[in-house]
């Protein structure tokens, strides 16, 4: 246990190229060909989280100054993320995660009921945090580990359901994102794309990157419309024109960066997917895919994700004053909106219009979800040793005080014993369907 | 047959990226030299200059592409990587869902043989596409 939390604490940085080259060698690739793979995902992965930060670096104080323009004040704060990672890594379940995860994953590569083998182990720590959060609430252990499991299980299955969206639509082949926080609203993004391919008039609309740039022409352009985008954020932060002008041209250069290191992890990954596709092929005489797990980072680069990510910033903070129940302010963490939206692009095909609809509906339900555990999460927060910020009442985040899928599995939770057969069935169900979707591919 | 991007797209798939990426090396590469780099400023300055390395010397982005009964020549930044059908060993198409074509040329290295080919960008996509499955080996 020492020993893998000692090479966790290395950071993504180290273990990543490390892990890739090993999952190289083990799928029958060469030696310098599984290290330069190893090298190059992990060269492509840091420049991915270094553009990331500079985005999120810059947007996070824009926001903040333009909610302090504005006056807005509500009873509970958002402190962002490190709070749901404190929960997550102070208790019991978030010591143990990392080999309950793996060991989750190991059984269901070999039930046939997962394709994907989730290396980001570094974001194991989301279910951590579920289970975390059911232990304080039920003050039952078993409860949490048992819960936290679920997740990881039910999160590799929506991995692999969204895995050639991914591949399509973000460019990423071989991978899909089993991230705790992104497949969450995977549920609601099916079900809300659905409702509108019913709605006349409304599921006619088809508005992709293509055809925006088909009409409004340059202004179509990934690079512009971050730039505008930027600039309309800088210029609600009252920033003066120097400021507006900075923030639009590092958001365009951002929207332009992000997808040449994507570039650059795909250029490592392609060789290791080919060998995972070749070494299932002869092992297992079976075509089926293997699809390597990857950090939600890797598809933020979409334009659509960026596109309505940038929208809705402004607008979360608008629908968060005026939404009837809501008492939670979107604040420190806006910059992690683009992590909700990475898997709700694949399902809407990259259309902006239905990726909006889809993201405002989001931040509504996250909204009032994010009030609803709040003082769950405050409790366990402070039980963690979390630093309040002064005056602080009620804390809770967007990551991943918003998930719907942490906030059903505390709720359901609340039935202890039936509320574990009830989360067992869901899973063994969906892990059924998986398993007949995997074999139906492989023949 | 010569297969060419719009201007528009060579204009914001390939210069554009190259033209950031260079003014953030020249920013990073002033602030090494100003002695004002911080913990990320080399990672920054070495992850920009690789992609105008990837754009400009490796010409891994392609504007126009010329492929017939001798050669296949990919251009960009008024540069051309020319192969002799005779000199190519190796050439690996991965098609990726996207409909980008990952191209290498005998093993690709790091400043020729690897190529990114948006075929769905090119106004002749489908003969672009067929042309270079056909010369698959």
């Amino acid at each position: 246990m020492e020993f893998l939390n000692y090479l966790v604490g290395l950071g993504a940085s180290v273990m990543m190229p490390l892990i890739i080259t090993l999952l190289g060698l083990v799928m029958g690739a060469k030696f310098g060909k599984a290290l330069r793979a190893g090298l190059t995902v992990g060269v492509g992965f840091i420049g991915l989280n270094l553009v990331i930060g500079l985005l999120g670096g810059n947007l996070g104080p824009a926001v903040q100054q333009m909610v302090t323009n504005y006056g807005l004040s509500l009873t509970v704060i958002d402190v962002g993320w490190p709070a749901a990672a404190a929960i997550a890594f102070a208790s019991q379940v978030g010591a143990l995660i990392i080999p309950i995860a793996l060991a989750v994953n190991v059984v269901m590569i070999l039930t046939k009921t997962t394709q994907t083998v989730n290396i980001d182990v570094w974001n194991f720590w989301h279910y951590a945090f579920t289970g975390a959060l059911v232990t304080f609430a039920t003050n039952d252990l078993v409860y949490g580990l048992i819960v936290a499991a679920i997740q990881a299980a039910i999160t590799l299955i929506l991995a692999d359901w969204t895995a050639k969206g991914v591949e399509e639509y973000n460019g990423l082949q071989g991978v899909s994102i089993p991230h705790g926080l992104s497949v969450a609203f995977v549920p609601v993004a099916l079900v809300v794309n659905k409702v509108l391919d019913y709605i006349p008039g409304i599921n006619k609309i088809n508005i992709d990157a293509e055809g925006v740039q088909k009409r409004f022409g340059v202004f179509g352009e990934p690079i512009l419309v971050g730039t505008v985008l930027g600039a309309v954020i800088g210029a609600l932060a009252g920033y003066d024109v120097k400021g507006i002008l900075n923030l639009g041209i590092t958001m365009g250069a951002s929207l332009v960066l992000i997808p040449k290191m994507a570039g650059l992890l795909m250029e490592g990954l392609i060789p290791i997917s080919d060998a995972a596709s070749t070494f299932v092929e002869k092992r297992f005489k079976s075509n089926s895919k293997i699809y390597i797990g990857l950090d939600a980072a890797v598809g933020i680069g979409h334009p659509t994700t960026l596109a309505v990510s940038l929208i809705l910033v402004p607008l979360s903070v608008a629908i968060a004053a005026v939404l009837p129940g809501n008492q939670f302010l979107p604040f420190a963490d806006l910059a992690v909106l683009p992590f909700l939206f990475v898997l709700v692009v694949p399902i809407t095909k990259g259309d902006l219009f239905r990726t909006l609809v889809v993201g405002l509906v989001i931040v509504v339900t996250g909204l009032w979800i994010s009030t609803d555990i709040a003082p769950l999460l405050t409790q366990a927060a402070a039980d963690a040793g979390f630093t309040m910020p002064v005056g602080a009442d009620l804390i809770s985040s967007i990551a991943d005080g918003s998930s719907p899928l942490s906030w059903a599995f505390v709720k359901v939770m609340d039935l202890k014993l039936i509320g574990v057969a009830v989360l067992a069935a869901i899973t063994g169900a969906m892990a059924f369907v998986n398993f007949k979707r995997i074999k139906a591919q492989s023949k | 047959m010569k297969y060419t991007l719009t201007p528009q797209t060579r204009f914001f798939s390939v210069t554009i990226p190259a033209m950031v990426a260079g003014g953030v090396s020249a920013v990073m590469g002033y602030q090494v030299v100003s002695g004002q780099a911080d913990q990320f400023t080399w990672t920054i300055l070495f992850l920009s200059l690789w992609v105008v390395l990837d754009h400009v010397l490796a010409l891994a982005h392609p504007e126009s592409i010329v492929i017939d009964e001798t050669q296949i020549a990919l251009t960009s930044f008024g540069r051309t990587h020319a192969y002799a059908w005779t000199d190519i060993q190796k050439l690996r198409i991965k098609r990726l869902a996207s409909g980008t074509l990952y191209v290498r040329i005998n093993d690709g290295g790091l400043l020729k043989g690897r190529y990114w080919i948006p075929v769905h960008k090119f106004p002749d996509r489908l003969a672009l596409t067929q042309a270079l499955v056909d010369h698959q080996r």
